[in-house]
C-alpha cells in the first residue's frame, strides 16, 4: 500500500474489517447469546423477585456486558495474527497507532453497538425502572468504548499464547473496574432518584484518557507480541 | 565519565551486577533483622493496648507496612519495566520481574492481615471497604503480570509484554483507588476504616514508622536475591556463570 | 493481653511469618536447582559461550 495516507489505510483497515465481520456473522451473535445467556442465570441463581432483580440489574447488566466484550475481544487481532496479515500491518510503514485505532473502531461497531443495543431488552427483563433506561444506554455509549480501548491492549499482549483467551480476562478485569464502578454506579444513582451527571462525567473523562493513550500502548504490546 | 554513570553503566554487565548485589545482600537482611526486630518487639510488647480497640490493633504493625509496600512495589516494578522497555537495559527488566512476587506477597499479607483485624474491631472477616478492595485488585493486578510473563516462553518477549502491562496498570492504578473510594463512600454511606479516628501517638507511630523501613531493606535484599538467581538461570551456559557460581562464592 | 483478641493477632503474624517467611526462603531452594544445572551443563566440557 506504498504512497497511501494513514487516512487512506484507516478507512480501509476498517472497511476490510467490516466486511469481514459481517461475512462471520456468528462471531457478531455469539458474544450477544452469551450475553442474553448470561443475564437469564441471575434470575435462576437469586430467585424472581422483582424488587430483588431491580436492584441489581444494572450490575448484572454491566458485568454480562464486561464479559461478553472480553469474549468478542479474544479474536480481536487473533486471526490476523494467525494468517500473517498482523505481521504485514506492523511492517507496512503505515503509523501503527492508526491502523490499530481502525481495528478498534471496527470491534466496537461490531461487538459494542450491537451490546448497547441489546442491554436496554436484558434491563427491562430484569425489572430496571424504566427512567433509568436513559442512563443505562448512555452508561454504554461511553463505557463500551472503553471496554474496546483497553482490552484491546490486552489482546495485543496475549494475542498468540495457548491460553490467550482466559488470560486476555484475567489481565484486563482489574484495569477496567473503574469503568464499571462508575457505570452502574450512574444508573444505580439515578433509580434512587439522585443525578447521574457526575458519573457519566467521569466516564466520559475515562473515555478520553483511554483514546489518547490505548492506541499507543496497544500498538506498543503488538510490536512486542510479534517480534 | 562522572563516577555514579559510570557505576550504573557496570550493573549493566550481568557479572558484575552479580558481584556487586552479592556484597550487598547480607547487609540489606542485617539491616531488616535489626528494625524489625526493634519494631516488632515495641508493637507486641512496649507499646500500650489501645484505648477503643484493645490489643488487635497491633495487626497495624504489619498490615500498614505490607499495604505501603504493595504500592512502592507495584510502582518500582513499573517503573524498572519502563526503563527496561524502553532503554533495553536487561538488569532493569530481571529487577522489574523479580519484583512482582514479592509485591504480590506484601499484598496477600495486608488482605489477611485486614481481614484478621477487621473481625474483632467489625465482627467480619472481610469488609468492601476502599483499602481493603484497592488491595485486592491490586493483587489481581500483580497475578496478572505474573501470569502474563509465566505464559510467554520467549525471555525477552516475555519480559517485555510484562513490563508493558505493568505500566499499564500503573497509570490505572490511581485511577482504581480513586474509583473504588468513590465507590465505597456511595454504598456505604460514611468511611469505614480500620483505623478510625484514634490519632496516632508517636510512641505508636514510631514502631510502625520503623517497620516500614525495614520492609524496604527486605525488598531489596529478597530482591536482589531473585534476581541473581534470574540471571544465573537465564545465563547458565555462559562462561561467568560457572565462576560465579563454582569458584566458590562466600555469601549462601 | 486480651485473651480475645490473641488468636486474631496470633494469626495475623503467623501468616505474615509465612508469606514472607516463604517469599523470604524460595529463592534459596531455586538456587540450588540452579547450582546443578549449572554443574552438570559445565561438567561435560561443554563449549562456554563466546560471551563471557
Amino acid at each position: 500500500m506504498s504512497g497511501a495516507s494513514p487516512r487512506q489505510a484507516f478507512a480501509a483497515l476498517l472497511r476490510r474489517d467490516l466486511l469481514l465481520a459481517v461475512r462471520n456473522r456468528n462471531e457478531i451473535l455469539q458474544p450477544l447469546l452469551f450475553l442474553l445467556v448470561v443475564v437469564s442465570l441471575f434470575p435462576l441463581g437469586l430467585g424472581p423477585g422483582p424488587t430483588l432483580l431491580g436492584r441489581i440489574a444494572p450490575g448484572v447488566i454491566w458485568i454480562a456486558a464486561l464479559l461478553a466484550s472480553m469474549l468478542s475481544l479474544d479474536n480481536l487481532f487473533r486471526s490476523d495474527y494467525e494468517d500473517g496479515v498482523l505481521e504485514q500491518l506492523i511492517v507496512s510503514g503505515q503509523p501503527l497507532t492508526v491502523l490499530v485505532l481502525a481495528k478498534m473502531l471496527a470491534h466496537w461497531l461490531t461487538a459494542g453497538v450491537p451490546i448497547i443495543v441489546l442491554c436496554p431488552l436484558l434491563a427491562v427483563w430484569l425489572n430496571l425502572p424504566a427512567f433509568a433506561l436513559p442512563t443505562l444506554v448512555k452508561s454504554l455509549l461511553l463505557g463500551t468504548p472503553i471496554l474496546t480501548l483497553v482490552g484491546a491492549i490486552g489482546a495485543a499482549l496475549t494475542v498468540g499464547l495457548r491460553q490467550g483467551g482466559q488470560l486476555l480476562a484475567l489481565l484486563v478485569f482489574p484495569l477496567l473496574v473503574p469503568v464499571l464502578i462508575f457505570a452502574t454506579g450512574a444508573v444505580t444513582l439515578v433509580v434512587d432518584g439522585v443525578q447521574d451527571t457526575a458519573h457519566l462525567g467521569l466516564l466520559a473523562a475515562l473515555l478520553m484518557l483511554a483514546m489518547t493513550l490505548a492506541p499507543f500502548g496497544c500498538a506498543a504490546a503488538l510490536k512486542i507480541s510479534v517480534s | 565519565m562522572n563516577p555514579v554513570m559510570k557505576f550504573i553503566h557496570k550493573t549493566g554487565s550481568p557479572a558484575f551486577f552479580y558481584r556487586f548485589s552479592g556484597l550487598l545482600v547480607p547487609w540489606l537482611w542485617a539491616a531488616f533483622i535489626l528494625l524489625a526486630g526493634w519494631g516488632l518487639y515495641q508493637g507486641l510488647w512496649v507499646v500500650p493496648a489501645d484505648y477503643l480497640q484493645g490489643d488487635s490493633f497491633r495487626i497495624i504493625y504489619i498490615h500498614v507496612p505490607s499495604a505501603w509496600m504493595s504500592l512502592l512495589i507495584y510502582f518500582v516494578m513499573a517503573v524498572l519495566g519502563i526503563i527496561g522497555l524502553v532503554w533495553h537495559i536487561r538488569v532493569a527488566e530481571i529487577l522489574s520481574i523479580c519484583s512482582a512476587p514479592i509485591g504480590a506477597a506484601f499484598t496477600a499479607v495486608a488482605l489477611i492481615t485486614g481481614s484478621l483485624w477487621g473481625r474483632p474491631t467489625w465482627g467480619t472477616y472481610w469488609v468492601w471497604d476502599a483499602r481493603l478492595t484497592s488491595e485486592l485488585v491490586l493483587l489481581f493486578l500483580y497475578l496478572g503480570v505474573m501470569g502474563l510473563y509465566a505464559a510467554i516462553d520467549e525471555p525477552r518477549k516475555a519480559h517485555r509484554s510484562a513490563a508493558l502491562l505493568a505500566a499499564v496498570g500503573l497509570v490505572n492504578l490511581p485511577i482504581i483507588h480513586y474509583s473504588v473510594d468513590w465507590w465505597n463512600t456511595l454504598h456505604q454511606g460514611s468511611t469505614v476504616s480500620l483505623l478510625g479516628g484514634s490519632k496516632m501517638h508517636p510512641s505508636m507511630l514510631i514502631p510502625l514508622l520503623v517497620m516500614a523501613v525495614a520492609a524496604k531493606f527486605f525488598y531489596g535484599a529478597n530482591l536482589l536475591t531473585r534476581a541473581r538467581n534470574h540471571l544465573l538461570a537465564q545465563d547458565f551456559r555462559k562462561r561467568w556463570a560457572r565462576d560465579a557460581l563454582l569458584k566458590g562464592e562466600r555469601q549462601p | 493481653m486480651s485473651h480475645a483478641h490473641l488468636p486474631f493477632i496470633l494469626a495475623a503474624y503467623g501468616a505474615f511469618a509465612l508469606i514472607m517467611g516463604w517469599c523470604a526462603l524460595a529463592p534459596l531452594f531455586r538456587r540450588s536447582r540452579i547450582r546443578r544445572q549449572i554443574e552438570h551443563y559445565h561438567q561435560y566440557g561443554n563449549h562456554h559461550d563466546s560471551q563471557p
